[in-house]
C-alpha cells in the first residue's frame, strides 16, 4: 500500500513538474531544446519498438519521419486539410510505407534487413529531391503553417509560441509513451519479446513471427511520422535533411546508450543526447572529442544503457531489501 | 483414427538423404515411440513434421488434413505441440509469462485489443493463469512461477518446456528426448506424468533413446535407419526384430 501511495506521488510530482516548466524556463533556448527532446523521446522510442524488441536494424526509420513529415505539411498547405486531421493521417501514411516496405525485407535475415532498410531511405531521399513539382527539391518547403487545432463548440486552438508547442508536444509523448507502455507489457509484446529470444520456439507455440514483425515496424513508422509531422509544423520547414544519415547514428546512440528495450532508458537517453551535444557548443574545438569521450564512457561503464543500469540498480536493492 | 499421418516424407540435404519416402501414422489416444540409431533422422521427422523444415517429398496428414508446406505456427494452432532435443524455453521471461505465451496465439489474437486489454483479453488470461497453475501444481514446480525461467535447473526446465507443450490442450505432443540427460527419478516423473496425460486421453509421438523408457510407454514404435522405416510394432515384437538388433548393434 505504501509503495502504492508514494508512486501515485511521484507521478503527481513528475506531473507538475512537466506542467510547470514553461514558468520556469525563462531562456527560449532551453525551451526550443526541451521542445526537442520531446521530439526525439517519440522518434527514439518508436525507434527502439523495431530495434529493442524486435532486435532488428532497421536503418529506414529516418524515411518514416519524412513520411509523416511531407505528408502532413502537403495535406495543410496544398490540400487545406486541417492539422489535427492531416497528424493522424502523416502517422498512418508512414504505418502504411511500412508494411509495403516491411512485407518483403522483414522476410530478409538480420544483415540483409538492415541493407534494404537503408537503401529504403535513399530512395525515399533521392524521391523528395527529385520530384520537385511536389517538395520543392533540395529547397524544400518553407513557411509550412504552425498548427490550428479546431475543437468543435471550444473554438480553434493556435499553436503559436513555444509553450503552446511544449504542452502540444507533451501530449503527443504521453500518449507515445502510454501506447508503448501498454504494448510491451501485453500479450502482443510477449510475443514480440518471444520472437527476439528464440523464434523457432515461438513460431512452435504458435506466433506468427512475420505477422508480429510487421506490426511492430509498422507502429513504429506510425510514432515515427508522428514526430515528422510535428517537427516540420514547429520548425515550420520540410526538407529532404529530414532524412539524412545522421539521424540513423543519433537515434542509435539515444536507443543503445539511452538502454534498449526499456522505456525509462530510452527517454532518458533522448533528453540526455538531445541537451549535451547543445551544450557542448560551448567549446566548438573539443566539441566533438568531448561528445565522443561521453559516449564512450557511457559504453564502457553501462554496456546495457542507462535505463538497463538504473534496472540492475533497483534489482539490487530490493534484493538487499526483501 | 489417424491423427498424425506421414506419406512418402522425404527430405534432402544438399543431396543427403535425411528421410527416405517414410510412412508412418499416430492414432488418436496412442504412445508411439520413435527410435533409431544417432543421424537416422528421427529429430528431422519432428522437424518436418512440425513445419520447422522444409520437405522435399511427400505429405503430412494431420486430422485428414494436408498439412504439408503450412508454416510452423499454423500447424502449432491446429493442435500439434512438440518439445525440443535441446531445451527450448524464455529464460528471461518468467515461469509464467512463458506458460502464458503457449496459449495465448492459440485463443486468438487480436492486437488492438490486446494492447488495450478489453474484458475479453482479460478473461483469456485469467483463464491461462488458472490452467497455468494446474499444470504447474501437476509437476510440482507451482513455487517457481514468478522466478526467471533461465534460472530454473536443468530438470525444472525439461518439466517446463513438457507442460509448455501441454498448455494449449493440443491434439497431439512430440517430445523430443524427455528422459534424455536428466537422473532416474526425474525418469520416473516424466514417465508417470506421460502415462497419466495419455489416460487423460492425449496422444504422444516420442523420441527417446532410453529402451526401458520405450518398452514401458509406447504402445507402439517405429525403428528408422539412415533415413529409412525399418521396423514398426509392438514394443516387444521390436525388441527381437533382426533388422533393428543389426542396426544398433552391427553385425
Amino acid at each position: 500500500m505504501n509503495m502504492r501511495i508514494s508512486k501515485v506521488l511521484v507521478i503527481i510530482a513528475v506531473g507538475i513538474f512537466l506542467l510547470g516548466i514553461p514558468y520556469f524556463v525563462t531562456s527560449p533556448y532551453v525551451m526550443h531544446i526541451i521542445i526537442f527532446s520531446g521530439i526525439y523521446i517519440i522518434f527514439a522510442l518508436s525507434y527502439d519498438i523495431v530495434v529493442g524488441y524486435l532486435g532488428m536494424l532497421s536503418l529506414g526509420h529516418p524515411a518514416f519521419y519524412g513520411v509523416g513529415g511531407y505528408t502532413s505539411v502537403l495535406l495543410v498547405m496544398k490540400l487545406d486539410v486541417p492539422y489535427v486531421i492531416a497528424l493522424p493521417i502523416a502517422g498512418i501514411l508512414a504505418l502504411i510505407v511500412a508494411l509495403i516496405v516491411g512485407f518483403p525485407a522483414l522476410r530478409l535475415s538480420y544483415h540483409s534487413f538492415a541493407i534494404v532498410t537503408l537503401a529504403f531511405t535513399l530512395i525515399m531521399r533521392a524521391v523528395w529531391i527529385n520530384w520537385v513539382s511536389l517538395t520543392n527539391g533540395p529547397m524544400g518547403i518553407p513557411g509550412v503553417p504552425r498548427p490550428t487545432i479546431d475543437i468543435p463548440f471550444l473554438g480553434a486552438i493556435h499553436i503559436e509560441t513555444l509553450t503552446d508547442y511544449y504542452y502540444f508536444i507533451l501530449i503527443l509523448v504521453i500518449i507515445t509513451c502510454l501506447f508503448i507502455y501498454f504494448m510491451i507489457h501485453s500479450r502482443v509484446g510477449r510475443a514480440l519479446l518471444s520472437i527476439r529470444e528464440n523464434e523457432v520456439l515461438a513460431e512452435t507455440l504458435g506466433v506468427n513471427a512475420f505477422k508480429y514483425r510487421m506490426i511492430a515496424f509498422a507502429i513504429g513508422a506510425f510514432f515515427a511520422g508522428l514526430a515528422g509531422s510535428f517537427t516540420a509544423h514547429y520548425i515550420t520547414f520540410m526538407g529532404p535533411e529530414f532524412t539524412d544519415f545522421y539521424y540513423i547514428t543519433m537515434l542509435l546512440i539515444m536507443v543503445i546508450l539511452g538502454g534498449s528495450g526499456t522505456i525509462h532508458g530510452v527517454i532518458i537517453g533522448a533528453i540526455a543526447f538531445t541537451f549535451i551535444p547543445e551544450y557542448l557548443r560551448i567549446t566548438p574545438e573539443f566539441r566533438d572529442v568531448i561528445y565522443g569521450i561521453v559516449l564512450l564512457i557511457t559504453i564502457i561503464f553501462m554496456p546495457e544503457g542507462i535505463g538497463g543500469k538504473i534496472n540492475e540498480i533497483i534489482y539490487k536493492r530490493r534484493v538487499k531489501t526483501g | 483414427m489417424r491423427l498424425l499421418e506421414t506419406i512418402d516424407l522425404t527430405k534432402n540435404f544438399f543431396g543427403l538423404t535425411a528421410l527416405d519416402k517414410v510412412n508412418l501414422h499416430v492414432n488418436r489416444g496412442e504412445i508411439v515411440g520413435l527410435i533409431g540409431p544417432n543421424g537416422s533422422g528421427k529429430t528431422t521427422l519432428f522437424n518436418c513434421a512440425t513445419g520447422v523444415l522444409p520437405i522435399t517429398g511427400g505429405r503430412i496428414k494431420f486430422r485428414g488434413d494436408d498439412i504439408t508446406g503450412l508454416p510452423t505456427h499454423e500447424i502449432a494452432l491446429k493442435g500439434l505441440s512438440r518439445t525440443f532435443q535441446i531445451i527450448r524455453i524464455f529464460p528471461k521471461m518468467t515461469v509464467m509469462e512463458n506458460m502464458l505465451l503457449s496459449v495465448q496465439q492459440h485463443q486468438g489474437e487480436r492486437i488492438l485489443s490486446s494492447i488495450f486489454r478489453t474484458p475479453r483479453i482479460r478473461r483469456l488470461e485469467k483463464e491461462g493463469r488458472e490452467r497455468a497453475l494446474r499444470l504447474l501444481e501437476f509437476v510440482n514446480i507451482d513455487h517457481l512461477k514468478d522466478s526467471l525461467a533461465g534460472n530454473l535447473s536443468f530438470g525444472q526446465h525439461k518439466l517446463l518446456e513438457f507442460i509448455m507443450a501441454l498448455m494449449p490442450d493440443p491434439e497431439i505432443v512430440l517430445l523430443d528426448e524427455p528422459a534424455a540427460a536428466v537422473n532416474p527419478t526425474m525418469i520416473k516423473k516424466m514417465m508417470d506424468h506421460i502415462l497419466q496425460l495419455n489416460k487423460e486421453g492425449y496422444t504422444f509421438f516420442i523420441i527417446e533413446h532410453n529402451m526401458d523408457v520405450v518398452m514401458e510407454l509406447c504402445t507402439r514404435v517405429v525403428v528408422l535407419n539412415y533415413g529409412e522405416k525399418i521396423a514398426e510394432g509392438k514394443p516387444e515384437e521390436i525388441k527381437n526384430n533382426d533388422d533393428v538388433i543389426e542396426a544398433y548393434f552391427g553385425t
